[in-house]
């Protein structure tokens, strides 16, 4: 049984409707750089094998990506286009869903760094680095993450 | 994470950062600005993001 349990709303992060009219709302998770005041909006996508984000917040993550040596390089493409992008292990905190008490979980990742970003949203979470550390349940509204008592929690 | 709807026009293809009581604290064009501007205001928590403009095309994860 998880020690707790978090529920994020899927959200509509304003992209253009469907012919139909509806809205766009998409399974997200909010994170920053450990202690940081900035939050992240970060999609969780089940059907990517690696977790990228946009290259401009590796600075706040303690990552120069121009002098850093990565991890490794992998051959990826978001949004129609391919790229190579360096991977970094980096330092995150999930942040509590709005409406419940302010908790962080701290973790690190393996994390590509996309540059030329220009989705709605900044970090895209995949198999490894978020699947492979978080209990997750997506359905039509809400993403589940349960959250076990050995993971440290902070804030 | 909650912006309020009525603003979202204004501010297509801005990175806007939004505080919680779901206005814009700050914006701009580009990230770097919007991060200058930030840096050089009190602390304050926020949610960054950018407003995709009207026309941009779905993004579905293919990889």
């Amino acid at each position: 049984m998880p020690d707790r349990t978090w529920r994020y709303e899927h959200l509509d992060l304003n992209e253009a409707s469907l012919p139909d009219g509806s809205a766009i709302r998409r399974p997200v998770v909010a994170v920053g750089a450990p202690g940081s005041v900035r939050d992240y909006i970060a999609v969780v996508d089940s059907g990517s094998p690696v977790s990228v984000a946009d290259s401009r917040i590796f600075a706040s993550l303690g990552i120069n990506i121009e002098s850093d040596a990565p991890l490794f390089e992998v051959s990826v493409g978001v949004g129609g286009a391919y790229t190579t992008v360096p991977v970094f292990v980096v330092e995150l905190e999930l942040r509590s869903p709005p409406g419940q008490p302010s908790e962080t979980v701290t973790w690190r990742l393996h994390l590509g760094a996309r540059r030329a970003w220009r989705l709605p949203f900044t970090v895209l979470f995949g198999q490894r680095g978020w699947f492979d550390r978080f209990a997750t349940t997506i359905d039509a509204t809400t993403t589940t993450v349960e959250l076990f008592a050995r993971e440290p929690a902070a804030g | 994470m909650f912006m309020d709807p009525t603003l979202v026009e204004r501010y297509r293809n801005h990175w806007v950062a939004v505080g919680d009581d779901g206005t814009v604290v700050a914006h701009d064009l580009s990230f770097e600005k919007l991060d200058e501007l930030l840096s050089a205001m009190a602390p304050v928590h926020v949610v960054i993001r950018r407003i995709p403009a009207a026309n941009e095309p779905l993004f579905v994860g293919v990889w």
